[in-house]
């Protein structure tokens, strides 16, 4: 693949990447906000959210938040 | 149905503070913007995998693009209708807030009814997205398709997708478990994708909407209209039958 591929390709790319960062750090922030997590260790949750590309942020809003004391935000 | 708006608007609310359309909106984006844009490069993708072995493909095609989006956005949304509506009553039974919203003047009908309008708008409001950031890269990146044709896909889509959420709902309603609603729910949906393979009865199940769909894309395709008319009668029932397991359960 030359660097013209790449180039041409990078247009179309960014959305793509901007989507993709915009859930790791929404993922990321709600993490660090909330109190408790399934499982109770959240630093596997937040592994999860960096290593598994797309799918790891989804996992854990999902499945991943605990009820807060407050209210209810979880699925 | 009493308290029907009030509860809809309450769903929607519901939708956007659990961050159920935010989901689903991520994921449907995430495949319509990248699938145009995989089917396009492949060629180059593979050549730098490949190193020395040549591997020949046809020219990249915008038809190729849309239907290879569209069977992807089938299998992703099949998975997020059941991920997202297993725990819609089952859930909301365990925590006991359906209790609470059930303790009012609320006709049961309308609580599930909420439900299925609520989850089906973001669903498809989502899928709209997506469709149209799909649509629009395939022609930016190869040509131009029959919008007529992706258009008429993405409402066969929608009203496969509905279905679905359906019969979701009525297993949670009839489960306590979310876990086991959504797992028999996922059951179904796929059995029944299986019925599309058996001639005659292949052409009447919810599942042969999205073939059409597809189908139409390439040029005319033969229609699947008693498919439209099962899913639509489908949708009925399962909300029927919602409400009557509620009506006859102490909540």
């Amino acid at each position: 693949m030359d660097f013209d591929v790449i180039k041409d390709a990078l247009p179309f790319l960014i959305p793509i990447l901007v989507i993709q960062l915009a859930l790791l750090v929404f993922a990321l922030v709600d993490l660090v906000k909330r109190k408790r997590v399934k499982g109770g260790n959240k630093i596997l949750w937040g592994a999860i959210i960096i290593l598994i590309d797309i799918i790891g942020p989804i996992i854990y809003l999902l499945f991943g938040r605990e009820e807060d004391d407050a209210g209810s935000d979880t699925l | 149905m009493t308290g029907l708006g009030v509860l809809i608007k309450k769903e929607i609310r519901e939708q956007l503070k659990t961050y159920r359309f935010l989901i689903m909106a991520g994921v449907f984006l995430f495949f319509g913007l990248s699938t145009p844009l995989l089917i396009k490069y492949l060629p180059e993708l593979l050549e730098l995998a490949g190193e020395d072995i040549i591997i020949e493909l046809p020219p990249p095609t915008a038809l190729q693009a849309l239907q290879e989006y569209s069977d992807t956005i089938l299998q992703v949304g099949i998975l997020v209708v059941v991920l997202v509506t297993m725990g819609a009553v089952a859930r909301e039974r365990e925590r006991g807030t359906a209790q609470m919203v059930l303790s009012k003047p609320v006709d049961r009908g309308a609580f599930v009814g909420a439900k299925l309008v609520g989850i089906s708008l973001s669903f498809l409001v989502a899928l709209g997205l997506a469709s149209a950031a799909s649509y629009i890269y395939t022609v930016m990146l190869l040509g131009e398709v029959d919008v007529g044709a992706f258009l008429a896909l993405n409402l066969l889509l929608g009203l496969f997708f509905i279905t679905a959420i359906a019969i979701t709902l009525l297993f949670s309603s009839l489960f306590k478990n979310q876990l086991a609603a959504g797992g028999v729910a996922l059951a179904f949906l796929v059995g029944q994708a299986v019925l599309t393979q058996i001639p005659w009865i292949g052409d009447y199940v919810p599942a042969a909407l999205p073939g059409w769909g597809i189908g139409l894309l390439a040029g005319p395709h033969p229609a699947a209209w008693g498919a439209v008319a099962v899913s639509v009668v489908v949708i009925g029932v399962s909300l029927y039958l919602s409400r009557l397991k509620l009506s006859r359960t102490e909540i």
